[in-house]
């Protein structure tokens, strides 16, 4: 038993969040923005990123382009938190971001998993307003999922570790139920 | 059992950070040169050291998850540097040194053992570009790949990481070089079109494979899921990758070889683990259309009894693969109905005999039963729970009202019971237990499990029973709320002997207390020590004295059992009545306490058991509330189990003890006889004896120490509180007394005498103690005549028992009243007498003993003698040294003289000291401590002119030769301690003589040429003595030492030279001892050596000339050795010559001439 507890406490302290959305959100910068890292010298993202953050916290981010979205669903198994990111400041692929999500949604693997939807590029002029961003993505019509949105800035800090506060404490609580 | 070392994870926390700095500061400069250039061949041993660092981590993996970037991330840099720029030279790795890629994968390997291989994998470099080079290492013989299992399995692990790779593997990979095909022939026939793989894919494909059926599992698992991520990817999907596999292993599941080989057998291991991984890990629409395939074939290993079904590494796949075709199943329900079947072959497999197994099929229990419907998942539950009442008797069979029975588990399966534990805990991990109702049977069957054992002829099963229990009380805690758990009100669960109700998680609080306290093994103990902090955390306010409970039940505090069983349980019970109530029950009733299997144990748990009824609380009169009651309410309980199981030898002997430790602690004596009550008294006195009927204090079946220890216990117990109306004032006892009194004193004595023939050291101390009690009890002409009888049996030439020797040295306890009236002069007569028995050492270690009570008596000057004498008792036989004991016993009898006795000459003081002093350097490290010991403390009394305070180091044997050595000073002392020092510096240990003879030698080095010439002086009168006695144990290490000390001028020769060499020449006479021999040339070439100018050198010289005579070649040899080196020192070139070449091994006769010339050139 006691080696079963062991590996429960390691596993208890330990969460999978995946990091998505189309290519040019900004899931990178907003990694690097969280790890205290350069944020000027980011390019896309070939392939994947698996960060962990006080070692508790690992964050899978993949790659938006066209090509790689075939293959997020290699990264689906075990996942606790789904963090989503949308580029405020792009009007035009908004459709698309939300066919692309509403998606994801479908994928059994995610169940389980609660959604934060990170409204990037805030700092920005221009950009949508959280409650357009809302609509567009349909957020409302989710009843699969626990969701959030926030607004943020890859580039600013602003609402980063508000949002992974929510994610962790989400997931503290389905834990303890299940 | 025990943990082995005591906190030795605690230890571990606390140095970890150090560890971690050694690691740290090492890997760099094991890896890389000075300048940062890589070495691509790493010292084997440095590479050692830190795979040793980590080592100790593996059972605290969790110390490691902070600095896992820092530990992982020079590795990886390094490999992927290596890859980068490969070696261009050909040459191995030279002996000692791996090169750098199995350097790396040694330490990578280690922390993956640690740590799990799905953490370490996400430190592994990702970037897509990597995977052609890190997939044609393979082909590089130069990196040690083919030597190394480890670096094989980290770079298949690394492989699978970087197949996730969000890109077509065609567009990643490389046309091969002219020529290079892979093999992938076991695909033929599988209708997948190989011509469309691309060719990375192709050698990923065949490397998989040829690992999939490697013997090591590593290995194996890794090639496993490299292979699953591969098929499973959506490109190689669509080139029906995934179709081919699957086909492919079915296939290769399917061949049946008349001669099974191990080869094929770690293949279709792997093949199973492949399909359960595409099962697990595809998407139900992609995986769904194999599941009858793979389903039908499982089922058809297990049904028709193949081979691989033996293998439980194949059986626990067999339940993981029915795991994930329910889950398919369930989510998308078809036509054909797996679920049943499935649930049926998992709840079998429950009583596998291999753990793994059973393990997998309740994991895979639970997984099912969650996905069901309400209904479905309790029939589960129910099937799960009735494995607790298959074969399970009754006793009575048939119960009349009202009446209890108990459950006799002797029948059932242990191992089923264990599987049906583990399914309880995933249920509950799972919250698959939904009703209140059900919950409280799940309580109980972790209660009962909780306390689960089953004795075979010679040991005991149900450990991991009791451990899964201890994990379904975890997951309970862990999973349910607080509400749900009180839901179920007061309830009573007759396994736990509570008969008011109480809340689930009170009780289970409870039990997992008294299991924390009382289990036999350390990992059950410290389970429930973990477990009842789950409890107590998670539902905070329901246990009562929740926080000071866990903090006395501590993880850390259980895990020595006699730390548990008196110290934790006694901090625990404190707390609250229930506690006491609950621990009581498991001391007395059961298998935990007084009936536990280890005679150790017993008498811990009576022990335990004693301190119990000491325990006070804010008590009222009521019930338990009260002191006495409690007090009774052991008694009766454990009365009650000797009337019940008595005859069981084991168990009468842990209740007898425990009784007897109960007695000794009711300490207000005076109240209680009126206490206790008649009923009680007389059980006590009467009934607990009755079965005796005198064979089983002799009769060697019937385990007779155990009954004489804990009867003896108990008697000594019992007679001490026993107030006979007479005892106090001397007036005849009551009539009505008289019949009782007898009948105990003369069941008693009869005890007493069967107990005292015995040798067993725990009956004989339990005897004697008794055997004083007894004799205070008894009427004076009774103990008369008991004592003259058993005066006459020791002066009996036959008599070889030890036991009424030691009983007679209760005499000398301080209360007069045990000797009234005897003949002292008798007892003291025979016990000198005995004392020097010769041929009987235990004899004489018991009269020794004997009189070593603590000199509340005056004792003759004959003793005082007999205990000098036994101090240098050296008697040998076939044992070996046995005189020790005696010794032994000596000094401790010496001491209780020495402290208490004032009219001791002062010639018997010298002579105490000299001889423990001597005995306290002398070779035996046992004595030599205890003799230390003792010095130390009879130094502080003794009326002679010797320091008060004597400090002796232990650091090291060195200081501690060197604090004694000074008291060569002391004339009295010299020769003793001589003699003594030279057994340790010329037989001593190895450690010991080294240490001994430095000490020595520093000493005399430093000390001055006066006080040199009186230890010489001493060491020739020791010498001579050794001589007179022929006592070996002294001449052969005495001319050793006596050797060194000449060669290194540390012996003044002027003065004793001449003895010296008139005594050696003594030692050998006649003797045919080589190790005598040889110790006697030693001495006569370092004599020679160093006489220059004595008058006696010739002399030397000459006797040794003689003995290259000597019958023995051995000796001839050693002493033409010396001679020729004599001769060389001392420039006789002409005999040295003569000397040279020639065969000592020759006989004599022929040796004749040579000798002759040798002895005209040196005499």
């Amino acid at each position: 038993m006691l080696s079963i507890l062991r590996k429960s406490r390691l596993k208890d302290k330990e969460m999978r969040v995946l990091m998505l959305g189309l290519d040019n959100a900004g899931k990178t910068t907003i990694v690097k923005c969280i790890m205290d890292e350069d944020v000027n010298t980011v390019s896309p993202t070939l392939g994947f990123i698996i960060k962990t953050i006080d070692y508790k916290l690992n964050i899978w981010d993949v790659g938006g382009q066209k090509t790689l979205r075939s293959y997020w669903r290699n990264y689906f198994e075990k996942t606790d938190a789904l963090i989503w990111v949308v580029d405020s400041t792009d009007r035009f692929r908004l459709e698309n971001c939300a066919e692309e999500l509403a998606g994801l949604l479908q994928q059994e693997r995610l169940l389980g998993a609660s959604l934060l939807v990170f409204a990037n590029k805030t700092d920005v002029n221009g950009c949508m307003t959280l409650d357009e961003i809302r609509e567009g993505l349909r957020l409302d019509d989710i009843q699969s999922h626990k969701w959030t949105i926030l607004p943020c800035s890859a580039m600013t800090g602003k609402n980063l570790f508000e949002g992974l506060d929510w994610v962790v404490t989400d997931a503290k609580e389905r834990l303890f139920l299940y | 059992m025990d943990a082995p070392v005591e906190d030795s994870d605690v230890m571990l926390q606390k140095v970890s950070g150090g560890l971690f700095d050694v690691f740290f500061a090492g890997l760099p400069s094991a890896l890389r040169e000075d300048d940062g250039a890589l070495r691509y061949i790493c010292d084997r041993t440095q590479i050692e050291k830190l795979v040793g660092l980590l080592e100790p981590f593996q059972e605290s993996p969790q110390l490691l998850d902070p600095h896992l970037p820092a530990f992982l991330n020079p590795l990886t840099s390094a490999f992927t540097a290596y890859i980068a720029h490969p070696p261009t030279d050909e040459d191995a790795a030279p002996r000692g040194y791996y090169t750098l890629p199995v350097a790396v994968s040694r330490l990578l390997y280690t922390i993956v053992k640690i740590r799990g291989p799905k953490i370490i994998s996400r430190f592994l470099p990702n970037q897509p570009h990597l995977l052609e080079p890190v997939t044609s290492l393979f082909a590089l013989p130069i990196t040690g790949i083919d030597g190394s299992w480890e670096l094989r399995y980290v770079v298949l692990l690394w492989l699978s990481h970087l197949l996730l790779a969000p890109f077509d593997l065609s567009t990643i990979s490389t046309e091969p070089a002219e020529g290079v095909t892979h093999d992938l022939s076991i695909l033929e026939g599988t209708g997948l079109e190989k011509l469309k793989l691309p060719h990375l894919s192709k050698r990923l494909l065949a490397l998989g494979v040829s690992y999939l059926s490697s013997p090591g599992n590593r290995e194996s698992d890794a090639a496993a899921l490299l292979l699953i991520r591969i098929s499973l990817r959506r490109d190689m999907r669509s080139l029906g990758l995934l179709d081919a596999m699957v086909a492919w292993g079915v296939r290769a599941m399917e061949t049946v070889e008349k001669q099974a080989e191990a080869r094929t057998l770690f293949l279709k291991t792997g093949v199973l683990a492949l399909l359960a991984g595409f099962l697990a890990q595809g998407d139900s629409e992609t995986v769904e259309k194999f599941v009858p395939t793979i389903f039908d074939m499982v089922t058809k290993i297990q049904d028709e009894e193949h081979e691989e079904w033996n293998s439980s590494s194949v059986r626990r796949l067999g339940m993981k693969i029915y795991r994930w075709v329910a889950s398919l199943t369930l989510a998308h329900p078809k036509e054909r109905d797996y679920i049943e079947d499935i649930i049926e072959r998992l709840l079998n497999a429950l009583g596998d005999r291999d753990t793994a197994v059973r393990l997998g099929a309740s994991k895979s229990l639970a997984v099912v039963a969650r996905k069901l419907d309400p209904d479905m998942a309790g029939d589960v539950l129910e099937a799960v729970m009735s494995v607790y009442e298959e074969d399970v008797f009754f006793d009575p069979p048939i119960a009349k009202p009202g009446q209890r029975q108990s459950k006799i588990l002797t029948a059932v399966t242990a191992e089923r019971w264990h599987g049906a534990t583990l399914t309880l805990a995933t249920f509950l991990r799972q919250r698959a237990v939904r009703s209140t109702e059900v919950m409280v049977r799940v309580v109980e069957c972790i209660v009962e499990a909780l306390k689960f054992e089953q004795r075979r002829s010679t040991f005991a099963v149900g450990g991991n029973v009791r451990d899964a229990a201890c994990y379904a009380a975890w997951s309970l805690a862990r999973s349910y709320t607080t509400p749900e758990l009180e839901a179920a009100g007061d309830i009573v669960v007759l396994a736990t002997e509570f008969e008011d109700g109480r809340k689930i998680i009170q009780l289970l609080a409870t039990e997992l207390v008294v299991a924390g306290c009382l289990d036999p093994l350390g990992n059950v103990r410290r389970a429930s020590s973990a477990a009842l902090q789950e409890l107590v955390g998670r539902h905070s306010g329901y246990v009562k004295h929740g926080i000071p409970l866990v903090q006395a039940v501590d993880y850390n505090a259980v895990a020595l059992r006699q730390r548990s069983v008196l110290t934790v349980a006694r901090q625990a019970v404190e707390l609250e009545l229930e506690y006491w109530t609950a621990i009581v029950f498991g001391l007395v009733e059961g298998w935990r306490g007084v009936g536990s299997s280890h005679d150790e144990g017993r008498r811990l748990a009576a022990t335990s058991l004693g301190s119990m009824c000491r325990m006070k609380y804010s008590d009222t009169e009521d019930g338990l509330h009260s002191l006495w009651n409690r007090r009774k309410f052991i008694l009766r309980r454990i009365l009650r189990r000797i009337k019940e199981e008595g005859r069981d030898v084991e168990i009468y002997h842990g209740c007898l003890l425990a009784l007897a430790e109960v007695l000794d602690n009711i300490s207000d004596v005076s109240g209680y006889s009126e206490q206790i009550g008649e009923d009680i008294l007389s059980t006590l006195h009467n009934d607990v004896f009755a079965k005796l009927k005198g064979n089983e204090l002799v009769n060697p079946v019937l385990r007779p120490e155990l009954t004489a220890e804990a009867t003896c216990r108990l008697i000594r117990s019992l007679a001490h509180l026993t107030r006979y109306p007479d005892d106090s004032d001397g007036s005849p006892c009551p009539t009505s007394e008289l019949p009782r009194k007898t009948r105990s004193l003369q069941l008693w004595t009869a005890i007493l005498e069967a107990s005292l023939d015995r040798s067993e050291e725990a009956v004989l101390k339990e005897a004697v103690l008794a055997a004083k009690e007894v004799l205070l009890k008894l009427s004076l002409t009774n103990r008369q005549e008991l004592l003259a009888s058993w005066c006459e049996r020791i002066e009996n030439p036959m008599y070889r028992r030890t036991g009424q020797i030691l009983a007679l040295g209760q005499l000398f306890d301080p209360d007069q009243k045990v000797r009234e009236r005897v003949d002292m002069s008798r007892v003291l007569d025979v016990l000198v007498a005995a004392a020097h028995r010769t041929n009987e050492v235990e004899i004489r270690v018991a009269a020794i003993k004997a009189f070593s009570a603590k000199g509340w008596y005056d004792f003759p000057e004959a003793v005082v003698d007999t205990i000098l004498d036994a101090l240098d008792d050296y008697a040998v036989d076939q044992r070996g040294d046995v005189g020790s004991w005696v010794r032994s016993a000596a000094i401790t009898a010496a001491k209780a003289h020495l402290t208490s006795h004032s009219d001791l000459s002062e010639e018997k003081h010298w002579m105490f000291l000299s001889k423990i002093i001597r005995i306290a350097v002398e070779k035996l490290d046992r004595l030599r401590f205890h003799a230390a010991d003792v010095l130390a403390d009879i130094v502080r009394t003794t009326p002679v002119d010797f320091p008060k305070e004597i400090q002796i180091p232990r650091e090291s044997p060195e200081v501690y030769f060197a604090s004694l050595l000074p008291l060569l000073n002391n004339p009295q002392l010299r020769e003793a301690l001589l003699e003594g020092y030279m057994t340790s510096a010329g037989a001593g240990s190895d450690s010991v003589l080294r240490a001994s003879r430095r000490a020595l030698l520093q000493y005399l080095a430093a000390t001055t040429t006066e006080h040199r010439k009186e230890i010489a002086i001493a060491l020739v009168a020791v010498f001579r003595r050794a001589v007179d006695k022929t006592d070996d144990r002294i001449t052969v290490p005495l001319m050793e030492v006596a050797s060194l000390l000449i060669d290194t001028s540390l012996l003044p020769l002027a003065a004793i030279g001449k003895r010296m060499f008139a005594l050696t020449a003594r030692t050998h006479f006649k003797t045919s001892s080589v190790s005598k021999l040889s110790a006697a040339n030693q001495m006569y070439r370092s004599l020679a050596l160093s006489a220059e100018g004595e008058p006696w050198k010739k002399e030397v010289q000459a006797k040794m000339v003689t003995l290259l005579l000597h019958p023995f070649p051995r000796v001839r040899m050693d002493v033409a050795d010396a001679l020729y080196f004599i001769a060389a020192e001392e420039g006789k070139e002409e005999v040295a010559e003569e000397m040279e070449g020639v065969d000592w091994g020759r006989s004599t006769a022929e040796l004749n001439p040579v000798v002759a010339k040798v002895k005209a050139g040196l005499c």
